[in-house]
């Protein structure tokens, strides 16, 4: 192993052993993910181990909601139109620069794009078991109020 | 390294069989070349082509070499490094760090209001991706002439003015830098 503390290879080890897999394998941090049942639908567990600079190691145990909440409106459309109306006002700008003064080219576009991920609910610890018995008590309660994790197939 | 083995290795072909890149000045030339960092790219029946990475005052630049065939035996061939000034830039802007901001504080708005809502620890990732290649073309720089080595100085020279103004930069930059790239172009090229 590369990781300089050994706590990082127990936590790793322990997730293994509950039946966790690697999903990746990074240059300073583990994943791994594991599926679970809550009330007859599939979740996957995802956890992490990174490998601290500072202190005892880590893990970051959650799980997705399945779909974004309603997190549309207000000032996040507000944003979306500043970014498109700066776009526009670049692209136009820097374009003219372009046909005034170079001939052999042609015209930039500007790409842009906002990725917002679906909430996850996270825990953060040093004991797995614990980690997970939390997450388990959480996911029921979400289904049971009818949020649908991911990836909420039916088994 | 052998550069004329290591030519001859690529240029044998019934097409060039009486390969003019062995005549002393020209293989002269193409190890000169060699000791330079350049690499044979293409070996034509009149002109040979070659390429490499420099890095001039920190930063990576493509050169390229075109060796013409001398019309005279053991004359020194012309030999011309060009570099094109094609920038791909990454999108920067003092008006794009109030808008980051903006959306920062409403994912940590947002986080805290649905972590109040479902009595969890709620994470979330929002992420601004901005970017466009400039790519302006037929902006060559020629730095040719007979002695390689001095084609070479010139072009350390050249390109090394260019890069000290900021016009030559292989990523990241502002708008205000593209802006100036492009008024650099009308004078430099």
């Amino acid at each position: 192993m590369r990781w300089r503390d050994d706590n990082v290879r127990d936590l790793s080890s322990d997730l293994l052993t509950k039946g966790y897999t690697y999903s990746v394998c990074a240059e300073d941090h583990d994943k791994f993910k594991k599926l679970v049942e809550v009330r007859g639908y599939s979740v996957q567990f995802d956890a992490t181990v990174r490998d601290p600079e500072n202190g005892e190691a880590q893990v970051e145990m959650g799980f997705s909601l399945l779909r974004p909440m309603d997190w549309e409106g207000g000032i996040l459309d507000y944003l979306i139109g500043a970014i498109e109306s700066w776009r526009r006002t670049t692209e136009n700008e820097i374009n003219t620069v372009i046909e005034e003064r170079v001939v052999d080219t042609v015209p930039i576009v500007i790409e842009s794009n906002i990725a917002i991920s679906t909430p996850q609910v996270v825990y953060r610890g040093t004991n797995p078991a614990q980690l997970e018995e939390k997450l388990t008590r959480m996911a029921d309660k979400m289904v049971s109020r009818g949020y649908k994790l991911h990836p909420f197939e039916r088994l | 390294m052998s550069v004329s083995l290591d030519l001859r290795d690529k240029m044998v072909t019934q097409e060039y069989s009486k390969p003019w890149i062995t005549d002393g000045a020209v293989s002269r030339a193409i190890a000169a070349y060699g000791s330079l960092g350049f690499e044979t790219e293409f070996v034509g029946k009149d002109r040979l082509e070659m390429s490499g990475e420099m890095e001039i005052d920190g930063q990576q630049v493509d050169m390229y070499v075109l060796i013409d065939k001398p019309e005279v035996a053991q004359q020194c061939p012309y030999s011309d490094i060009s570099v094109s000034m094609t920038e791909d830039l990454e999108v920067e802007d003092p008006e794009l760090d109030l808008i980051r901001e903006k959306l920062n504080a409403w994912q940590v708005r947002k986080e805290q209001e649905l972590s109040d809502r479902l009595g969890a620890d709620i994470d979330m990732e929002v992420d601004l991706g901005l970017s466009y290649d400039l790519n302006v073309e037929g902006r060559t720089l020629h730095f040719g002439g007979d002695n390689p080595y001095e084609n070479m100085r010139r072009a350390r020279e050249g390109v090394g003015a260019l890069i000290s103004k900021g016009y030559l930069i292989q990523e990241g930059g502002t708008k205000q830098g593209i802006l100036e790239l492009l008024e650099g172009f009308r004078s430099t090229a």
